[in-house]
């Protein structure tokens, strides 16, 4: 469908209430026949279009007017669209985000930026007015204030879980507790249609504890966003026991779209990157532990002789040394393995309330 | 604001995609050839092999390299479009003349346009360029024909033929002819973007239009070296933002 100003005449294909020119308001219809006049195929990724190739048709409608479409099929200059050939473009997905914290707040924007349709949905009204107050902030720094408002009119707020019924895929990002979070799926099961796919952005529980709870294992899967989501382009899809071949596929083609490269994992403590990490993270605190080096020598150790941006336990005083030590006993206690235990340090740490940088200090003042 | 985020980018018009789709569109109406695209990055690309401030002066491109290079959004290759550079460029103005050798502005002109390729009516030409050279041309009294030579926004090959039939060098759609019998080459009557043009010399994006500005007057004080033309009195510079949204047109004149 296309939306056109009724006073300035500014056509849109997205989904747009009021205009983004002068606020004028903005009446639905149908382009007609669109023909092609002409068309690229790009060969080049880009940071919000990483799959190649992809075709850029240039098209004339049945008054004159032109409009630039993304086609994953190749056209030819003359090609006619037929009204409502809709699927020979890219479809728009409408995905529903469960929380109004960092990561449930950086995914709304990363759909937005994308021109998704946005469900989000949490307990409390008032997060939810924040979190779009926030989500207008990210996205005044890449367009003017008009446009910005039009973009928002795909954001849909929810305090209940009904709401969700028209998502495709729901990514929930409520807190790292799986009560919590089976009670959600749970909810999301009953709620949303039964071709749903309903994700979790948990960083250390188990994808087949929460799949357990729904009538639809097999459209379970782990969506693992990276923080600051705007700027890691990670994701991990992490795949359940019964996780089907094209839930996981829909979600690493979906989350490619977002701008983001997929690596497919199966579900086990720490995914990769946790896994990696947070060992290495509880190795840099023994070393302080145990009277080795000081703190800042550790950290300047890593920075220049890795060549990391930051040094362990600048990090985890940037992740929360209490954070930290969840994760560290959530690995242990998953895998029975007693080297996955955190370092004392940082459990005293905790317990003087240094949590890092949230309260001011943690391994460093 | 490089490009129109809702109506656009979406869509995956990068930048590169735009300018294919300008590209197209001049081919078709005007039967301009991939080969003329060629020969306007060979141009530019023997022009920077005189120029030891440009990205690409140790580089040597031969037109088989051109015609074979990767293609990146058809029917524009990797030799189409002009580099990412580091580099930075200053003037100093003043109202007050210093030096013989000071170089007068005697015309700016500016002009917008939408910034939404779709949005325009034609994709064969930039209507900003065409009236910041008019007004440009008014202010300094002259004419295309007075101009002795022109740097040109040549962020890819295309934008430089169009750049020509806007600047009323030639008639729209006759910027093939210009390329193809070597007037806008260093000895034709027309030399343009004789530093390499951002195609060469380079494009550090926001330097880009100074850099023109650095090449237009080093030439009217006849200090460009090995580059130096033979006449150099007056001089064009032609910036452009946003796939035509703005364009910038200034002409330079040597002083007495």
């Amino acid at each position: 469908m296309v939306r056109s100003c009724s006073e300035c005449n500014l056509t849109w294909h997205q989904p747009i209430t009021i205009c983004t020119r002068c606020q004028g308001p903005v009446a639905t219809s149908s382009p007609g026949k669109l023909r092609v006049l002409h068309v690229t195929k790009v060969e080049m990724p880009s940071q919000e279009h990483q799959e190649v190739p992809y075709y850029c048709l240039l098209l004339e409608d049945e008054v004159g007017l032109h409009y630039v479409r993304k086609s994953r099929q190749e056209h030819r200059p003359g090609d006619v669209l037929a009204e409502g050939d809709e699927g020979r473009t890219e479809t728009a997905v409408t995905l529903g985000v469960i929380g109004t914290g960092t990561m449930g707040t950086g995914i709304v924007c990363l759909a937005m930026e994308a021109g998704w349709q946005v469900i989000w949905k949490s307990r409390s009204s008032q997060s939810l007015s924040e979190g779009k107050a926030r989500v207008r902030d990210r996205l005044l720094k890449a367009m003017e204030p008009g446009e910005a408002d039009g973009v928002l009119q795909s954001l849909v707020l929810a305090t209940d879980f009904e709401a969700l019924a028209g998502a495709g895929l729901v990514v929930e990002s409520v807190v790292e507790d799986l009560d919590v979070k089976r009670n959600v799926f749970r909810s999301l099961d009953e709620a949303c249609s039964q071709e749903a796919i309903l994700a979790s952005n948990s960083s250390s529980l188990s994808i087949d504890a929460m799949a357990a709870v729904t009538s639809r294992p097999e459209r379970i899967v782990g969506m693992h966003f990276f923080n600051p989501v705007s700027r890691m382009r990670l994701v991990e899809v992490v795949r359940g026991a019964r996780t089907a071949d094209a839930t996981a596929a829909s979600v690493s083609d979906l989350a490619k779209r977002l701008g983001k490269v997929p690596v497919v994992v199966r579900d086990a403590p720490g995914f990769i990157v946790n896994r990696v990490l947070m060992p290495y993270l509880n190795e840099a605190a023994r070393i302080v532990q145990e009277g080795i080096a000081s703190v800042d020598d550790v950290d300047t150790a890593v920075e220049l002789g890795l060549g990391h941006p930051m040094g362990p336990l600048g990090l985890i005083d940037l992740i929360g040394v209490d954070v930290f030590v969840n994760i560290m006993d959530s690995l242990a206690s998953r895998t029975g393995e007693s080297r996955f235990g955190a370092a004392e340090v940082a459990r005293r740490l905790v317990a003087e309330g240094r949590l890092g940088r949230k309260t001011g200090a943690g391994f460093h003042q | 604001m490089a490009g129109d985020v809702l109506l656009d980018r979406g869509a995956g018009l990068i930048f590169p995609a735009s300018y294919a789709l300008i590209a197209s569109a001049h081919m078709k109406r005007y039967g301009t050839t991939l080969d003329d695209l060629a020969l306007v990055s060979l141009k530019n690309h023997q022009n920077a092999n005189l120029n030891p401030l440009a990205h690409f002066y140790h580089k040597r491109a031969t037109l088989d390299d051109i015609r074979n290079s990767p293609p990146i959004c058809s029917p524009l290759r990797l030799f189409d479009c002009s580099p990412v550079s580091d580099g930075a460029a200053a003037a100093v103005v003043s109202a007050e003349r210093r030096s013989h050798e000071d170089v007068e502005v005697v015309a700016s002109g500016m002009a917008t346009d939408t910034l939404a390729l779709a949005e325009r009516a034609d994709f064969t030409y930039f209507t900003a360029s065409r009236i910041a050279a008019a007004q440009a041309y008014e202010q300094a009294g002259m004419e295309p024909s007075d101009i002795d030579l022109a740097e040109v926004h040549d962020c890819f090959t295309i934008a430089e033929l169009v750049a020509l039939e806007d600047l009323g060098f030639c008639q729209p759609g006759d910027g093939k002819h210009l390329i193809r019998e070597g007037c806008t080459a260093r000895t034709g009557s027309i030399p343009t973007n004789v530093d390499g043009g951002l195609k060469a010399d380079g494009h550090p994006i926001g330097a880009s239009g100074l850099a023109q500005v650095f090449e237009v007057v080093t030439q009217l004080r006849g200090k460009a070296g090995e580059r130096q033309l033979a006449k150099a009195s007056t001089g064009l510079t032609h910036s452009v933002g946003g796939i035509g949204g703005t364009s910038v047109v200034h002409i330079f004149r040597k002083g007495d």
